[in-house]
């Protein structure tokens, strides 16, 4: 909020809470995941 | 010697033994002040220092053997549990593996003087495969020095627990009920912040189903993903187009997330 952003929400329940509800996930690399990159290929897992 | 001093005194190895035992195994019932007490007794013979020490280690390390071999088993889905009863869970999840990342085993040896690490850190090592070995050397040196520091301030401050026990002493076993009060209120206090602290939340969180409609309804929020490496590890998925942010380096990133939208953070 400090840094000009005014709408900043956690996800309730987190990535597992995302998951339980059976939406669409996508594959991450863990070595390169925190610079910018393209999208991975999408696990499709939509409820 | 005081009446309370009697009852401690007598049952005071089992007590230390069993307070150190729930307190680890997550019943938030501090130890710490008992350690101090058994180690004033200590000082004035009343009791055996030794026993005291040995009880407090033997009663941590059935705690945090159980809490590892648990980790091992149930690895993340533990390790969640018990962040969900810690008073922030995605903080705890995240806070604790951060922890665990950058001093790895050695943050066994100070887990037990971090308020909330302590349960946590033992489950964190089952989940990461330190070996047992090296889990048990470790865990030891950290029981030692936390027992070792609480009877060692017991022996140092024995006056002025003595001044305490001399005031307790003048209420006879109505001190008992005034500790059981004092340990009631205390707990009750912590659940009243717990409560309060979710219900803020509750407020201001967004529900997967609320965020999947705004993905959907191309409102454009931003996904930030804030996963310390060892979760993304764990679980290498993410929200489909999630930005993934290091919380470690967020001045250096923080350029990378655009002004004037929505922000949407998850972690585990």
């Amino acid at each position: 909020m400090d840094r000009g952003f005014e709408k900043v929400r956690p996800l309730e329940g987190g990535l597992d809470a995302w998951l339980a509800a059976g939406f669409d996930v996508e594959g991450v690399d863990a070595d390169s995941a925190r610079t910018p990159r393209k999208k991975a290929g999408s696990k499709a897992r939509k409820k | 010697m005081h009446q309370l001093s009697q009852i401690i005194a007598h049952y005071g190895i089992w007590l230390v033994f069993l307070n150190v035992l729930v307190e680890q195994l997550g019943i938030p019932l501090p130890a710490l002040p008992t350690l101090i007490v058994a180690g004033a007794l200590a000082s004035q013979g009343a009791i055996s220092a030794p026993g005291v020490f040995f009880a407090a280690l033997v009663a941590a390390l059935i705690a945090d053997t159980t809490w590892y071999v648990l980790g091992r088993r149930h690895g993340r889905r533990l390790l969640n549990t018990l962040c969900r009863v810690s008073l922030s869970p995605d903080a705890c999840v995240r806070q604790t593996e951060g922890i665990f990342e950058r001093w790895g085993v050695r943050s066994l040896i100070a887990a037990k003087f971090v308020a909330g690490f302590s349960t946590v850190a033992p489950a964190l090592s089952g989940m990461m495969r330190v070996p047992p070995r090296k889990f048990f050397a470790y865990d030891t040196v950290g029981v030692v020095m936390w027992a070792g520091s609480g009877i060692g301030l017991g022996f140092v401050f024995h006056g002025a627990v003595d001044k305490i026990l001399d005031f307790l002493d003048g209420y006879g076993r109505g001190a008992l009920l005034i500790l059981g009060g004092v340990l009631a209120l205390f707990i009750l206090f912590k659940w009243w912040q717990r409560w309060r602290f979710f219900r803020a939340l509750r407020m201001a969180r967004i529900s997967p189903q609320e965020l999947h409609g705004l993905i959907d309804a191309q409102a454009k929020p931003v996904v930030v993903d804030v996963r310390t490496e060892t979760g993304l590890r764990g679980s290498p998925r993410r929200i489909p187009g999630a930005m993934v942010l290091d919380l470690q380096s967020i001045d250096a990133n923080i350029a990378r997330i655009p002004k004037g939208r929505e922000i949407v953070v998850y972690c585990t």
